[in-house]
């Protein structure tokens, strides 16, 4: 029987190409031909019992549009125009990019489901404000509200799914993340107001980058650890 | 079909304590099947084989049984079906529809000389699952060719009646009440391209087992653990290809079961097994084969000790015992335990090797038999697994996977290579 050049072993004679490296492998003296039995049949079971995503997608769509058009004839039929019926379908598109894109899409990693929602989010609050004329709370509060949330989530996401840091050096991250995001939230809210007074944002990061430095020294320090390990018996 | 085959055996029978994770942690498209299967010169007659399941069933009537779901657990059901046997397919271990009326926890399947009875996990463990088709083969010798088999080792006597001992529960037998924990550091999990849904991808290595021996007894190990260091070996190979630093930072671990059959004389056909996770940290440096069969063999030295494996075994059956759970209804426990499988189930291995050693063949039986194989059926998140069984003078090695790259096999097989130990290949593939 043949041996494969790469991988050196011995290959029975139903392969045709090695299966540790697919090399197609030829003995010019013996060619391949498949042998009566082969190890395995050619019958494959399939018991898979598959979710048709694509056709869960559609439904799911379906199931959307119709309140979307029923809202938007309403709108039409009583007013001769759409106005609120704007309100009801943004909100109708939010929830799906919300709940149902995470259900019916894989997503590999979270980061792009994060975009997608809070897109769709500061898309509807764009929709609200331009039909309410609130271009000012809009760019002054809302966007850069949701804009830092959305890093905040992300960021949060990358140091809890950081697995070679321990669960503490985590907590730690996230504590950080969070009082840097209150700053950020308290300089918003400031500057909607036209000052620009950094206050109590100071009085709950503080506690909050406490916490972070203890979590931090708890990792440190392992004997202090396994003591408080040891009193709460976890 | 009715069996009419009612023994001695209970009605119903409550779940084993390492059986009780499975029900819950499965899913739509995945249960935790094995496949034992064994060789026979000649091609198999698909209506002796009935017969001899059918008498097999009635000496084994722990195979009988169906899961349902209790209250509080899911339970095994005595159901008087008669199963009948089927032809191969390409992708064995497949899902087992239990769910449905009248299903068995286990098939048995048909390939040209081959006899395979694939289990779920719930009902036995490698020992049950290989006691049911020696049992099986011996009475098919029998039906088909006049050669009586006598009982010895895996094979039982089909005229005898079955005794209570073969269903209970050991784990509740011999636990006491030392406990451990069973935190552990989160191992190194293969990656790939996933095979098509339902698909399992099968490739077996052949080696003489004098030469795995002295291999093996070159680097002062049984083969067992120098099978695991060899795997251990690759695995690290195949993690420093990873494009990922993250990934590249933790620790490969081969989970290994132990029959706990070797410490304590119980005769249970079910699960009674625990394992151990031999590791090696890629960030303490390099590694030799030599350093990795030092490490494996000082850590199974401390680790497969009765006092240790019993503390394991304790834990779990403390858990169980535990009031509060017990009184919680299945509707709430079973998506906890499916949660409790994620964190703790898989995430602490990298691979399973299990090695059943050694198949006992009577010498009445070792002129119809040509081989046996052991497969572990895919793990529900880790894409890879070994299991390896020696009949006659041959140990077969089969690896399945759910990715499309059989880089673990590669490395594996290579190593051996390298150590002078010649292997042969084959695989289920097209």
């Amino acid at each position: 029987m043949p041996y494969c050049v790469h991988c050196g072993v011995e290959m029975a004679p139903s392969e045709q190409t090695c299966p540790l490296c697919f090399t197609e492998v030829h003995d010019l003296s013996c060619p391949w031909v498949p042998p009566q039995k082969m190890p395995y049949p050619d019958r494959v079971e399939d018991l898979m019992r598959h979710i048709n995503r694509k056709y869960a997608r559609r439904l799911s769509l379906i199931v959307l549009l119709i309140p979307a058009l029923v809202v938007l004839l309403v709108n039409f039929v009583a007013t001769g125009g759409f106005s609120w019926s704007f309100y009801v379908v943004g909100g109708l598109v939010c929830f799906y990019c919300w709940v149902l894109v995470p259900m019916f899409y894989r997503f590999r990693r979270p980061y792009a489901y994060i975009v997608v929602a809070f897109t769709a989010l500061a898309l509807y609050l764009l929709l609200i404000a331009a039909m309410s004329g609130g271009r000012d709370w809009y760019l002054g509060i809302a966007l850069p509200m949701i804009v830092a949330i959305a890093f905040l989530v992300q960021m949060i996401l990358l140091a809890v799914r950081r697995l070679e840091w321990q669960p503490l050096e985590r907590a730690a991250a996230v504590c950080v993340m969070l009082t840097a995001f209150l700053v950020a939230a308290d300089a918003i809210i400031d500057l909607y107001f036209g000052k620009l007074d950094i206050n109590w944002a100071i009085y709950a990061g503080l506690p909050l980058l406490a916490l972070g430095a203890v979590f931090l020294v708890l990792e440190k320090k392992k004997g202090l650890k396994d003591a408080i390990k040891k009193r709460l018996f976890i | 079909m009715r069996n009419g085959a009612q023994t001695a055996a209970p009605r119903w029978l409550r779940l084993d304590n390492a059986a009780k994770i499975y029900p819950a942690a499965k899913t739509r498209n995945w249960t935790a099947v094995f496949r034992l299967s064994l060789t026979l010169k000649e091609d198999i007659d698909p209506g002796i084989l009935d017969t001899a399941l059918q008498n097999t069933l009635k000496r084994v009537p722990l195979f009988g049984y169906r899961l349902r779901r209790g209250v509080f657990w899911y339970y095994l059901d005595w159901q008087l079906q008669r199963p009948v046997s089927e032809e191969d397919v390409q992708n064995p271990c497949g899902r087992m529809q239990m769910d449905k009326d009248h299903r068995f926890m286990f098939r048995v399947r048909r390939h040209h000389g081959r006899i395979a009875v694939e289990i779920f996990h719930s009902l036995a463990d490698g020992t049950g699952g290989l006691t049911f088709l020696m049992t099986l083969a011996a009475e098919y010798i029998r039906l088909k060719y006049g050669e009586k088999i006598p009982a010895n080792g895996y094979v039982l006597d089909t005229a005898h009646e079955p005794i209570p001992e073969e269903w209970e529960d050991s784990f509740l037998k011999y636990a006491r009440e030392g406990v451990r924990g069973r935190k552990e550091e989160i191992a190194y999990a293969l990656s790939g391209t996933p095979l098509e849904e339902g698909r399992l991808s099968v490739v077996t290595g052949v080696a003489d087992v004098n030469r795995l021996k002295e291999a093996a007894h070159r680097h002062g190990a049984t083969v067992n653990i120098f099978l695991a260091s060899v795997l251990l070996k690759g695995l690290l190979t195949v993690q420093s290809r990873e494009p990922g630093k993250r990934r590249k930072r933790l620790p490969v671990k081969v989970s290994m079961p132990l029959n706990l059959r070797k410490y304590y004389p119980s005769r249970t056909l079910r699960n009674f097994a625990s394992y151990i996770n031999a590791s090696v940290n890629p960030t303490y440096g390099e590694y030799t084969l030599a350093d990795i069969v030092n490490q494996v063999r000082g850590f199974a030295g401390m680790e497969a000790t009765e006092q240790m494996v019993n503390a394991r075994m304790s834990t779990n059956v403390a858990v169980e015992k535990n009031r509060l759970l017990r009184a919680v209804p299945l509707f709430l426990k079973s998506p906890a335990m499916k949660l409790a499988y994620y964190l703790a189930g898989e995430r602490y291995f990298t691979m399973t090797m299990s090695n059943l050693g050694r198949l006992p063949l009577p010498k009445e039986m070792e002129k119809y038999v040509c081989r046996a194989d052991f497969v572990l059926g895919p793990g529900k998140n880790n894409k890879s697994t070994a299991g390896i069984i020696t009949c006659l003078d041959k140990t077969y090695m089969n690896f399945s996977r759910t990715i499309e790259e059989p880089n673990v096999e590669r490395e594996f097989f290579r190593i051996l290579i390298k150590l002078g130990v010649p292997v042969t290949v084959e695989s289920n593939r097209r």
